[in-house]
Order: structure tokens, then C-alpha cells, then sequence
């Protein structure tokens, strides 16, 4: 019956809506019309023309205020409609308080929480990056046999910038941490070295100052730096002047050329930033040094990814061709800037995107379940109103008003709580999140998106408790013997239908949570091949200016190390140039006494390992064959070196590792020295989550007479807690340079958890979710029951008259609850198990089935299930048999 | 929105349907029309005609479309629809209930 109406309503209300105009002017015609028919009339009745227009005008009582009436009803009748269902609706939901703030609060955390992810992911992986025409930045890339995917090398990046067609044009980047003094303590920034052309390739510029010019950007030219909008606001209070000024970055004296706009970020944050071809002319001429250069390149108009791919490749082929011994196998590889920044967070965001999804369906099914509970008590105000007049589908509307007025109550209080959750989320994400410019916040979007959830939400739980109503019959629902019995068969199997599909979601959320939590547990049982308690960690940049000399670096490092062993509370110290379990290292070639290789890639160490004589001391690392260096392994010392297990696997298998030579770069080399291999040590993890890789340990002298050092990472064994070294460590330092930063002082287990953080944070996240949705399941599930045996007291009450014991009442009520939660455990097992595949990439030791798991979040979910049933069915034992039956 | 002072709404509602059941017409002819019907004992001023007429195309009960008239003009010619057939009924029904339920009202006191 009421599409039949919109046929005619819709155009009239589309057209008073957009076609106001032509609205306006039809209704001036048809007045005109009426007016000159009445003259008419009255001049056939005798008048004068002029005067049967004035009585004509005169009955019609002004034309204008005519207009105006005409108008009000145009305007009205929706718009009353729509006025009368708001406050219809929100005087309901005063009415019923408890109801109100249950379903509202439900609502607000579903909601909330579906928000807060939502800003995550719109700033991540929706919003482009703040770059002119952003889509169309790539990164170009090398690949070798052994490494997919690499930063080319500098000859490679300036032969794919100079000899592609694809792109307008190329730019680089290298990030790399500076020492800034004088103003102060001195502090380790974030660094990056990037080319002048990067910043019109971006479309960025300046809010201060310029950009680098091409002179500027040159070996030899001036020292020049600019700063990030938040350095410059933090340090220099975002004070005009800077720009001219000069800083003091590694010793060396810089003048501020300019001041980059807010947000700006390309690849990773950065503080400062340097020319970039001083930094790359101090490399070693090698097309297979990869120092790590990010290479950015813009497609040229009309060019697609896949062409300049495929023009890349043709680049690298010929110059494989060009230059055999060095790029052996290489090719190139062209990826989406963002597509590349956002891939390693991409599959975690949208696990999370639809758990919360999940969460606020079960949600929604509460408060279905909740609004069709209430429809048995107003079964008779709807009775009424329809009785009165109202047509069913006017009520459907007035219901779904109301529904959808708790959502949006619901939306602006997730709103809030989502702005309350935002920041210790960041906080908690830390690094998982990479840096997007615009920042994560409550934008417009988010807000539109948090809208429409709200709106569709409240839609998708008021719908069928409203279909429903509007289908109540009006006589037994106006006579008084309906109490009790409303709804009927129907509106049970729908409650029923709802609890069970909460069951199911919970338990695919639980299972999806626990797989992950059995997994980050298997990541903490790891062994990392050392000892990582009682172990205090700094890093320890050195001024490449200062510490030019090779002795006086070596020299720093062995009066440090001296102070640090004698200070009270420790026990030992050492140090190395990378860490373990810090996930990164460096790959470089040697080559192996005895054995030339056939191509240059046939020895690739995979972890290069420069290590103090006490370091693996300190650690504790077991020695398994030979010994570990001493003091007296010098660079006038012979060369050696330590390898672990998994290298002496791979490159000795059938004989002892012990005794052998080998030397560093792709090609055996004279002028290199050849280093015997000393000892053989167990492995140390690189990454909890994967196998050790060949690693080979060096003294720090000799491998600093080879490539030179500037940093070292300290490591002290401590008697107590390391907390309590910070101080003396930190005096230590000072002692011997005041100049000297010491960056991230930090334990050995907590530099392990940063490692796991990215696991512990989609881990903990997922973790709360289920824990929501089995906790909205489980109060769905206890709401039903409990519904249901208020609804049954006069049939449970019968029952007993004829002599049924509480417990068998017990046994039936928990029974019925227990019936629908087998249901939606299996229903869930069956969701779970086809969907866990998708957190696969996410597992670590714990297969996406795993029956464990399985069996023990059904067996949890029923035991809780059962007790969620067991209430309200004691409180039915109770039941009077003759209270209730008074009712009858 | 204003009421016409003159006649209860729902009564002038259900005398412009039962007009227009007759036939498709102008909104001059109502005016006549309804003149005559209501034996000049229930006021209707054009003035409230024109609103009314518009609530009823708002609600769906009459439709509208515009042709040339006899003058050479465009006017604006109103028909019934089948819901505002429905409706004519259903206000019919209600108002001879009600004037029956009056009447009998009436002749109790008389009684």
C-alpha cells in the first residue's frame, strides 16, 4: 500500500526538494489561472473588468499568503512526520531509562570501537599520501638472486634515473641518524639524506627559506640542511629566523636553508635533512654495495605501473649484461610508494577492521534481541495506535526511528569514547603504524563513516523487532487475556536465531584471538641463543669528525668499555655493532679460501657481525668448538673469526669449520686480509619468529681496519636489576665526552619486546575485541533465558504443581540455552575454521586449525554459556507455583 | 501550518475527494463546485481552497497535471487516485459513523 503512495509523494517532494523554482512558478500559474476565471465570472455577472479582478483577488485573500500555505504543505507533511517520530522516539526511550543507557553503552563501545579502527585505517591505508598526485610515486628497486627486493646501489640508482623513460623523473633518499650539538645536550636526530630533485618530484616546498638547489646538492658544495616542520617547532620554538642560521650537526657546521611544511614525510620521519650527493660520494664504488637508498620515482603521464616495469627490466638486463661481475642476476622491481609503506600493515588493520565489525554485529544482536523482548510489553501501545489509525507501515517508520535515534545516541558516545581510546592506542601501536603525514585523528571521514554505521546499524537491529510489531493483530492484543503470550512461536525463533549467531561470531573471534595469543606465547618460549636478563643495552653513535682516526674511536670504545666493566654493580661488559633480535643486519659477500665462487653470489653472510672481545662473554653465548677473541685480536694481530652454528652448517657441512679462511667482498681479493675461523658459537635469533642466519663474528678492531666503525651498541651484565646501572652508565659516558649522545638506553628483554610489539599489539588488540564479543554474547545468551523464563513462570509454575523437582525445571531451562550455544559453537568452529586462513601470516608455531585451540575456546564458551543459563534457571526453581498460576 | 477557519479540516479534506471523484478538474472548478455542493451553508473561501488542495497531492490522495486550458492557459487539473479513492471511503465510513453515533446522541436526550 505505501509504495503505491510514494509514486505519487516521491516526484512532488523530489521536486519541492531540488526543483524549487519550477515549483514556485507552476503554483503562480495555477493562481493566476483561478483569478483570471473568477474575473471572468464576475464580469459575466455584471462587473466592470477592474472591478471583478479586485473581488476575484479579494476572495482569494492575497495571493501571497495563498503562496505561502501552499508552500507550508509542501514543506510539512514529511517533515512533520519526520518531527513527530524524533520526539515520539526520544520520549520512548525516556520512558524506559534502564533500557536506553544499556542499549546506548552497547552501542557506544561497538560503535567506538569500529571508529577508532576506522581512523587508523583511513589515515593508513584510505587517505593518499600528502604528495602532489601521490598515486603515481613508485619506488624502484633491485633484485638479486638472494635478496627479492633491495634499495639499488648508488651506480644503479643513478643508471635507472639517467636511462628510464617511465618516469618524469627519480629521486633518492637515505635515512641515517646525525649528532647534533651545541644547543645544549647533545641529541641523535632522524636524518635523511635526499637528492634536490626529490622535492619538486613531491610537489613540496618550503613554508621557510627553500629547498636544495642543484648547487647545493653537489660534493663540495655548501653545508646546507633543512628542517622538519616539528624539529623546528620543538627546538627552535618555530622561530623565523633560523633559516640562514647555522646548527651544529656531527661536528660540522650547517646553515638552515629552509623550513619543510607540516607532515612532511617521505619513507620515514626525519628531523633533518642533507644533501645527498656529499653523503653518497664518500661510498665505495661498488654497483654491489647496497647501502640502502630509497629510490622514488614519478610515472610519467599515461605510463602504467607495469610499463615502467617492464622498461625497468630492460634497464637491468642490460646492465647485468654491462657489468657481469657485479650485477650478476639483478633486476628491477617497481612498486606503489603507499602500496609499499602500508603492506606490512595493511592485512593486520583489516583483521582488526572486521573483528570490530564482528563485535558491533553482536552488538547489534543484543539490542535486537533487547527490542523484541520490549515489543511483547508494547505490543498493546502499537495495538492502539494502530487501532487509532496509524497504518502499519507508518509504524514500521516510527520503530525504525526509534531505533535509529539509540544508534546515533550510540554513535556520539562511541565518538567520544573512540577519542578518549585514539591515543593510547597510538601509543600502544607505536612503530606497527608507519608514519602517515596528516596524522591519525577524529577527521570528517571518520566522522561520515562513524554516520553511516550508525545509521545502517540502526536500521539492520531495529528492523525486524519493528516488522514484526507493526504484524501484531490488534484484537488479542487490546483484550486483557493476551498477557504472556505475545509473539508467539515466531518471535521466539527469531530471538533464538539471534543468540545463535552472537555464539558463533564470539566464537569466531575467540578462536581468531586465541590463535594469536598462542602464538605470541610460542614467540616468548623462544631461546634466543643467549642470556637476555641482567643485560643493560646503549647505543653510541660517534661523531664520523671527531673520531676521524681509527685510534681514537677504537681508543673511546676501549676506555668505555674499561669504565663500564669496573662499575660496581657489573659484571661484565662487551660491544657490538648490531644487536640480536633487532630483526635488521647487514649482508655482505666473502668468499671462502680455497673456493673461488662461480658467480658473485654464491657467499652471502647474511648477519656481518663486528663484536668487542667481551662481547659474547657478556652474552653468554655457548661456545661449541675452538674459543672466543681476546684482547690480544687486534688489526696487528692475525685476522680471525667466529661463526655460529647455522654458518658452519651451510658453508662447512661435512668437515670443521675450524682452520678455514675466509675474506670479505664478492671475489677473492689480495689486498683483503683472509680471517681464520677461531671458534664456533650457537646461534643467536635475528628474529624470534624465524631461523638464525649465518652470522659470523669479527673483533671490532679488525673489522673497523676493514670497513670503518662509528657506533656501538654497549652491553653490560649487571648483577641486579639493570634499571639501577642507568645512572653510573650515563656518568661513565659524560666522564669521558660530554659530547657524546647515548641513544635508547634500554634492557636486552625490553629491546627484545620491541621486537614482538607489532605481535603484541595486533595480538592484545584482537584479545580485547573477543573478549567484548564473548562478553555480548554471553549477556545476549542470559538475557534470553532469563526472558524466557519470566515469560514461562505460569507454564514452569504448572509444571511443578504436577510435581516436577527444581531440578529437572533446572535441567529444561539450561537445557534450552545450552541447545542454542552447541548450535553457534558449531556454527563458529565452521566460520573459524575457514576463516583463521586469513590470520595465517600472523602465526608463528600454531597452524591456522589448530585443534587445540579449537577445542578449548568451544569448551570455555560452553562452560561459560552453561553458567550464563544456569542463573536465570535457578531463579526459575524458585518459582511459586501458586504465585504463578494466580496469574493465570 | 494554518487551518482554514471556517471548516474543520478532515470535513473539507473529504468534500474536496468527493468532488474530485466526479471527475478530473480545475482548481476553479472545485471552487464552484464546492460552492454549489455545500449549499453556501459551509464557507469555503477560495483562500483555504488552494492549500488544501496541495496537502491532498502531498498525501498522495490526489494527483495533478497541467494542461491548456479553455483560455489558452496552462492550468493545473487535480484527479482522485485510488488511494485518495481509499481514503474518501474510509472518511466517508468514519463520518457517517460518527454523525450516526451524534444523531443518536441527540434523539437519547430528546427521548
Amino acid at each position: 500500500m505505501e509504495p503505491e503512495r510514494w509514486r505519487y509523494t516521491l516526484p512532488l517532494r523530489l521536486r519541492s526538494l531540488f526543483r524549487r523554482r519550477q515549483a514556485d512558478s507552476d503554483l503562480d500559474d495555477e493562481l493566476r489561472d483561478h483569478i483570471d476565471r473568477k474575473t471572468e465570472d464576475f464580469v459575466a455577472s455584471g462587473f466592470e473588468r477592474e472591478e471583478a479582478r479586485r473581488q476575484a483577488l479579494l476572495e482569494l485573500g492575497g495571493v501571497e499568503r495563498r503562496k505561502e500555505e501552499c508552500r507550508d504543505t509542501r514543506r510539512v507533511t514529511w517533515l512533520r512526520d519526520l518531527e513527530q517520530d524524533l520526539r515520539y522516539g526520544l520520549r520512548m526511550l525516556r520512558k524506559s531509562p534502564g533500557f536506553t543507557a544499556v542499549a546506548v553503552l552497547t552501542l557506544a563501545l561497538g560503535i567506538g570501537a569500529n571508529s577508532v579502527i576506522f581512523s587508523v585505517v583511513n589515515a593508513v591505508l584510505l587517505r593518499p599520501l600528502a604528495f602532489r598526485d601521490s598515486g603515481r610515486l613508485c619506488l624502484v628497486m633491485e633484485s638479486l638472486p638472494s635478496f627479492p627486493e633491495l634499495g639499488p646501489s648508488y651506480e644503479n640508482y643513478q643508471d635507472f634515473r639517467d636511462q628510464s623513460k617511465s618516469f618524469e623523473g627519480v629521486a633518492a633518499e637515505h635515512p641515517q641518524s646525525v649528532t647534533m650539538t651545541g644547543q645544549g645536550d647533545p641529541e641523535r636526530l632522524l636524518g635523511q639524506f635526499v637528492s634536490a630533485s626529490l622535492f619538486p618530484l613531491l610537489g613540496v616546498d618550503t613554508i621557510e627559506g627553500h629547498t636544495f638547489t642543484r648547487d647545493e646538492d653537489r660534493f663540495g658544495g655548501p653545508a646546507v640542511v633543512l628542517l622538519s616542520y616539528g624539529f623546528w617547532q620543538r627546538n627552535f620554538g618555530g622561530e623565523r629566523s633560523i633559516v640562514g642560521k647555522n646548527v651544529t650537526i656531527d661536528d660540522r657546521s650547517y646553515t638552515v636553508t629552509g623550513v619543510l611544511p607540516r607532515g612532511f614525510e617521505v619513507v620515514s620521519p626525519a628531523d633533518v635533512y642533507l644533501p645527498f650527493a656529499p653523503w653518497a660520494h664518500a661510498l665505495p664504488d661498488d654497483r654491489n654495495w647496497h647501502p640502502g637508498i630509497n629510490a622514488i620515482g614519478r610515472l610519467r603521464g599515461g605510463v602504467t605501473i607495469e610499463q615502467a616495469r617492464a622498461e625497468m627490466s630492460t634497464i637491468a638486463e642490460r646492465l647485468d649484461k654491462q657489468y657481469p661481475i657485479y650485477d650478476t642476476g639483478m633486476g628491477a622491481v617497481v612498486v606503489g610508494l603507499q602500496d609499499r609503506l602500508v603492506q606490512n600493515v595493511r592485512p593486520a588493520l583489516l583483521v582488526l577492521l572486521v573483528a570490530v565489525a564482528l563485535v558491533l554485529l553482536i552488538a547489534c544482536g543484543n539490542i535486537a534481541n533487547l527490542l523484541l523482548a520490549r515489543a511483547a510489553s508494547r505490543t498493546r501501545e502499537i495495538a492502539v495506535r494502530v487501532a487509532l489509525g496509524a497504518g502499519r507501515w507508518r509504524m514500521v517508520r516510527q520503530l525504525l526511528t526509534e531505533s535509529v535515534l539509540l544508534a546515533f545516541a550510540g554513535a556520539v558516545f562511541g565518538l567520544l569514547l573512540a577519542r578518549l581510546a585514539l591515543t593510547p592506542l597510538l601509543d600502544l601501536a607505536g612503530q606497527t603504524i608507519p608514519p602517515v603525514g596528516g596524522g591519525i585523528g577524529l577527521d570528517g571521514k571518520v566522522l561520515g563513516f562513524t554516520l553511516v554505521v550508525a545509521l545502517l546499524v540502526g536500521i539492520l537491529f531495529g528492523l525486524a523487532p519493528a516488522l514484526q510489531m507493526a504484524k501484531v493483530d490488534i484484537r488479542p492484543a487490546l483484550s486483557d487475556a493476551s498477557r504472556g503470550t505475545t509473539g508467539g512461536a515466531h518471535r521466539h525463533r527469531l530471538r533464538n536465531i539471534l543468540v545463535v549467531t552472537e555464539v558463533a561470531l564470539a566464537i569466531v573471534l575467540l578462536i581468531g584471538a586465541g590463535l594469536l595469543m598462542r602464538s605470541f606465547s610460542r614467540l616468548q618460549d623462544v631461546q634466543p641463543g643467549f642470556q637476555p636478563s641482567n643485560l643493560l643495552v646503549v647505543d653510541l653513535p660517534l661523531s664520523p669528525k671527531v673520531y676521524a682516526q681509527p685510534a681514537q674511536r677504537m681508543g673511546f670504545f676501549d676506555q668505555l668499555l674499561e669504565r663500564a666493566r669496573n662499575l660496581p654493580g657489573v659484571t661484565s661488559a662487551g660491544g657490538a655493532l648490531i644487536l640480536p633480535v633487532t630483526g635488521s643486519g647487514s649482508a655482505i659477500h666473502f668468499n671462502i679460501q680455497g673456493r673461488p665462487p662461480k658467480t658473485p653470489h654464491d657467499y652471502i653472510l647474511v648477519g656481518y657481525r663486528p663484536v668487542t672481545p667481551g662481547y659474547l662473554r657478556t652474552l653468554r653465548v655457548p661456545l661449541l668448538e675452538g674459543r672466543l677473541f681476546n684482547d690480544s685480536d687486534t688489526e696487528r694481530s692475525a685476522y680471525v673469526a667466529v661463526v655460529n652454528e647455522a654458518m658452519a652448517k651451510q658453508y662447512f657441512p661435512r668437515e670443521s669449520a675450524l682452520g678455514k679462511h675466509v675474506q670479505l667482498g664478492a671475489l677473492p681479493d689480495n689486498q683483503i686480509p683472509w680471517m681464520e675461523i677461531v671458534g664456533i658459537v650457537g646461534d643467536m635469533k635475528q628474529s624470534l619468529a624465524s631461523e638464525a642466519p649465518s652470522e659470523m663474528y669479527v673483533p671490532y678492531r679488525q673489522a673497523d681496519s676493514l670497513i670503518p666503525i662509528f657506533t656501538m651498541s654497549l652491553v653490560m651484565r649487571t648483577a641486579k636489576d639493570p634499571h639501577q646501572e642507568v645512572s653510573a652508565l650515563r656518568n661513565a659516558v659524560r666522564s669521558l665526552s660530554s659530547n657524546q649522545p647515548l641513544v635508547k638506553v634500554r634492557t636486552m628483554e625490553e629491546n627484545i619486546a620491541t621486537s614482538v610489539s607489532d605481535s603484541h599489539f595486533r595480538t592484545l588488540l584482537l584479545g580485547i575485541f573477543a573478549a567484548s564479543a564473548l562478553l555480548l554474547a554471553l549477556i545476549g545468551l542470559y538475557g534470553l533465558i532469563a526472558y524466557s523464563v519470566a515469560q514461562r513462570s505460569a507454564e514452569i509454575g504448572v509444571r511443578m504443581a504436577l510435581g516436577a523437582q527444581p531440578n529437572d525445571i533446572l535441567k529444561m531451562v539450561v537445557g534450552q540455552g545450552l541447545k542454542l550455544v552447541l548450535i553457534g559453537v558449531a556454527a563458529g568452529l565452521a566460520g573459524a575454521f575457514v576463516l583463521s586462513r586469513l590470520l595465517t601470516q600472523f602465526l608463528y608455531g600454531v597452524a591456522p586449525s589448530d585443534p587445540a585451540t579449537f577445542a578449548g575456546v568451544a569448551l570455555i564458551l560452553t562452560v561459560v554459556a552453561g553458567v550464563a543459563c544456569w542463573i536465570p534457571a535457578r531463579r526459575a526453581t524458585r518459582v511459586d507455583p501458586i504465585i504463578a498460576l494466580r496469574y493465570e | 501550518m494554518s487551518k482554514p477557519p471556517d471548516l474543520v479540516q478532515g470535513t473539507l479534506d473529504m468534500l474536496l475527494l468527493k468532488i474530485l471523484a466526479l471527475g478530473p478538474m480545475n482548481g476553479f472548478a472545485v471552487s464552484q463546485r464546492l460552492t454549489q455542493v455545500s449549499r453556501d451553508v459551509l464557507q469555503v473561501s477560495d483562500g483555504s481552497l488552494y492549500p488544501a488542495l496541495h496537502k491532498l497531492e502531498q498525501e498522495g490522495w490526489i494527483t495533478a497535471e497541467w494542461k491548456t486550458s479553455e483560455l489558452g492557459r496552462r492550468a493545473k487539473y487535480y484527479s482522485l487516485t485510488r488511494l485518495g479513492r481509499r481514503q474518501l471511503e474510509r472518511e466517508a465510513d468514519n463520518w457517517s459513523r460518527l454523525s450516526n453515533a451524534i444523531s443518536r446522541v441527540i434523539k437519547r436526550k430528546e427521548a
